[in-house]
């Protein structure tokens, strides 16, 4: 699974980063993380609001820099 | 219900006029940041309902006003430099044309519903209309006239993608969290600024100086390395004015200095070729002098 922190240039970006790292640490599996810097790809993706958070390029959320929990509440559904 | 912070901090030691200028500056910040979260709010949890997605698509549905719907929700939409690129890329993607999208993203740092009460309570009515209908009708010009000019971005038509917003009230408070952080500090410098300038500068500089003619392209000169937005330029601009500035030269000033950031057009960069971009660059620092200019005929500002 990979997941994809969509976005660039912003501190909200930045600390969805984080609170993703956060939540992989209590998650098993074989799990990445992808920084998309590149703002077309992410507006291909169907992101319009910064940050996005995307898995295997799929657009599942934007707009919110969210908390760990969710993030981790985001991942559980995926699988 | 107003505390007597002068005598207060002159008690702590402060002296006259620097504890007048530290009680300005915590009245008109403590003022002007209860508004922006407050209204902050209130539009975040509007904005849930009016998200990115649905704007593009009625602007792509409805082209006989999008002209003016465009500028519309461009002032429900807070200026964050981050969702400029993404912005502008969604709405091509969903099938509105470049001028209506221009005008949507010129709009948003000038005009903000939020920003709106703040001039009243800084400005009052007549300068608030003044600046709120200059500024609309700059960012349609400017979008009309890219898009006149037959300036195009060939991009891909692609499907949008809904944000689901389970909690509405969580996304509202998390939205204005985020925009009060971001804003604060610059809020905190302008009302600094515009506190020591109330209370150290002699009303004969701007006399002297403010000469309308050279003024206002000086207004728009200085305005353009400025990194910062509406809410942190209003205090510093109602403090030149009681010293004196002229009101076309202010609004000018405003004008220019939230719209015209050089951070958004490097961004911009990325996705306009170098002629769009000094093009609409040109168009907006035009539009905003000649504005200035017929603002400096109105008599009895």
């Amino acid at each position: 699974m990979k997941i994809q922190i969509l976005g660039r240039g912003c501190p909200e970006c930045q600390k969805l980063e984080e609170n993703t790292e956060k939540a992989l640490e209590d998650l098993s599996g074989d799990i990445e993380i992808e920084k998309v810097y590149d703002l077309q790809e992410a507006s291909k993706m169907g992101m319009m609001s910064a940050p996005g958070l995307a898995i295997d390029g799929e657009l599942k959320k934007q707009g919110s820099v969210l908390k760990p929990g969710e993030i981790r509440e985001v991942i559980e559904d995926e699988r | 219900m107003i505390l007597p912070l002068p005598a207060v901090l002159q008690s702590l030691g402060l002296s006259e006029p620097v504890a007048g200028i530290i009680a300005f500056w915590i009245y008109d910040s403590v003022k002007i940041l209860t508004l922006m979260a407050g209204l902050f709010f209130l539009l975040n949890y509007v904005r849930t309902y009016l998200t990115p997605q649905r704007i593009s698509r009625s602007l792509e549905r409805h082209r006989v006003f999008q002209y003016p719907l465009a500028s519309f929700f461009g002032t429900l939409s807070p200026f964050c430099s981050c969702s400029t690129i993404p912005l502008f890329l969604g709405f091509l993607r969903a099938g509105v044309s470049i001028g209506p999208t221009l005008t949507f993203l010129l709009t948003s740092p000038i005009v903000n519903l939020v920003a709106i009460p703040i001039l009243l309570t800084a400005f009052g009515w007549k300068i608030t209309l003044l600046y709120t209908a200059t500024g609309l009708s700059i960012s349609m010009i400017a979008g009309f006239s890219l898009e006149k000019l037959g300036f195009e971005k060939d991009i891909d038509r692609g499907d949008t993608v809904e944000q689901d917003i389970e909690n509405r009230w969580n996304k509202a408070y998390r939205d204005t969290y985020d925009q009060m952080k971001r804003f604060t500090p610059y809020v905190l410098a302008g009302t600094a600024l515009g506190a020591v300038i109330q209370g150290y500068l002699p009303t004969t500089f701007l006399k002297k100086y403010a000469n309308t003619f050279w003024a206002i392209p000086l207004a728009v000169l200085l305005a353009v390395p400025v990194y910062t937005n509406i809410f942190a330029v209003i205090p510093v601009v109602a403090s030149l004015m009681a010293k004196g500035l002229p009101v076309s030269v202010a609004l000018t000033f405003m004008m220019a200095a939230a719209g015209l950031s050089l951070p958004e057009f490097v961004m911009l960069k990325e996705v306009m070729d170098n002629r769009m971009l000094a093009t609409l660059i040109g168009v907006v620092t035009a539009a905003i002098t000649l504005t200035g200019y017929m603002i400096a005929t109105i008599p009895g500002l």
